[in-house]
């Protein structure tokens, strides 16, 4: 039986075994099924202008913006030097500032910064079972508009479900930590595939049109119906003094936050590159290939890590050397061939370029700034 | 939301299709095949909606 008068310093150093320590009492590595939540890394660019459409990651990586009918913003990846986010470790932000507002949105209007969770590392949450978890996200979040807001939560696979919580904005421009605590999901509809398909998507409302506020806010779990996922959500986009900004986004399971999960950089980038990888980043760094003819170069590339699935390429800045006759010649194109059948680890990428190499020359495949963007190589993008 | 493709040719290596080349945004894309890829899913859809894809198989 256990003893509960028994002070602290009456128990030896050596007397303390993992095996006396419950489970869930210490926080477990890689608790947060986020990634990148501190917003430190942004591969793609640290700053974006005139966001008014699309479904597009933008700067900060992991998080995508999707926007329709509520204003033009411009996004960044934010140094923080100051405020209580920054009191707690965090030196950047993922920052939205409307450049252009708009007061009255129609109907199907919406503004929602959101991470997918590939859904073989939702395992954990055991949604879709009579043992599902209960999720607590924690989050910094600095608003100029005081109000409410929601974060939704969305499973993709079998029956599409969701489930909201509202937090209020209580300061204006001040950084506040807000802690939100989401029911389990026990109904065997809401199971989470365990593939690389997106299994969980967390969404940051931002502003919604009545199709998404007119009904009941979903505060459990429940088959999706558009009308009951952001009710309440004021319109921060509003007013072109309008700024909404996040960081420190944790998600765990449990019905306590825990203090967020900081990894180093190098790890962060690790877990960010199987979604998203750019090669080629500076002018020294290149692959070595060969020519294949006058205006083809084949060259093979291993990715930093393995992607979550094939890659789509988006290229610019980029040139054949042909090591025999000194020839620099722009690259124009740049295709896949198989490695094995599939590209998520290693691709051989063809590579288009001015006529002038020579068949069977050895060919370097480096960066330059042909295009005059000051942006070079090529994206590898697996993300959802 | 509907994506803006242009110039959008079908691309094959050793006779085998494996993806496309095309333009978006001002920016050169490449998308393989595969379901598993959004873009490649967007592109799907663009052309079922009527967009023209250039394809000229290897003989």
């Amino acid at each position: 039986m256990a003893i509960d008068k028994i002070t602290s310093a009456a128990i030896t150093d050596s007397a303390v075994t993992s095996g006396k320590i419950a489970s869930g009492v210490l926080p477990i590595n890689f608790r947060n099924l986020l990634i990148n939540g501190d917003m430190s890394l942004a591969q793609r660019a640290a700053s974006k202008a005139s966001i008014s459409s699309g479904n597009t990651t933008h700067t900060c990586d992991q998080w995508k913006t999707y926007i329709s009918s509520a204003g033009t913003w411009t996004q960044t990846q934010e140094a923080l030097t100051s405020g209580e986010a920054y009191e707690d470790g965090f030196v950047n932000s993922l920052k939205m500032d409307c450049t252009t507002a708009n007061g009255s949105l129609s109907s199907g209007s919406y503004l929602i910064i959101a991470q997918s969770i590939e859904a073989q590392f939702c395992t954990t949450i055991k949604k879709g079972t009579s043992g599902a978890e209960q999720l607590t996200v924690s989050f910094w979040v600095k608003s100029t508009k005081t109000g409410t807001n929601i974060v939704q939560f969305v499973n993709l696979d079998n029956t599409i479900r969701i489930c909201a919580k509202s937090y209020t904005i209580n300061s204006s421009d001040t950084w506040e930590k807000k802690t939100l605590t989401i029911p389990a999901d026990t109904s065997s509809t809401g199971k989470i595939a365990n593939d690389n398909g997106e299994g969980l998507r967390m969404l940051f409302w931002v502003a919604a049109g009545t199709d998404y506020t007119s009904g009941t806010l979903a505060t459990t779990w429940a088959d999706s119906a558009n009308a009951n996922r952001a009710v309440g959500q004021i319109n921060n986009a509003d007013s072109t003094s309008n700024n909404f900004e996040i960081t420190g986004v944790q998600l765990e399971t449990g019905t306590a936050a825990s203090d967020f999960e900081f990894l180093p950089p190098d790890m962060n980038l690790r877990r960010c590159q199987r979604y998203f990888q750019h090669h080629i980043k500076n002018p020294n760094e290149a692959y070595t290939g060969g020519f294949r003819s006058a205006t083809s170069v084949q060259v093979g590339v291993q990715m930093f890590e393995q992607m979550r699935g094939q890659p789509s390429a988006t290229y610019q800045g980029l040139n054949c050397h042909d090591l025999a006759d000194g020839q620099n010649l722009d690259a124009s194109a740049i295709s896949f061939g198989a490695v094995g059948g599939s590209f998520e680890s290693a691709v051989w990428c063809i590579v288009t370029c001015a006529s002038g190499g020579s068949a069977g020359d050895v060919s370097i495949l480096y960066g330059k700034d042909t295009e005059g963007t000051g942006i070079l190589g090529f994206y590898m993008d697996a993300s959802f | 939301m509907d994506r803006n493709f242009l110039n959008v040719v079908k691309f094959y290596y050793n006779g085998v299709a494996t993806g496309y080349n095309l333009e978006e945004d001002g920016k050169k894309k490449f998308f393989p095949i595969s379901n598993d890829n959004k873009d490649y899913v967007d592109l799907q859809k663009w052309i079922a909606d009527g967009g023209t894809v250039v394809d000229n198989p290897p003989e």
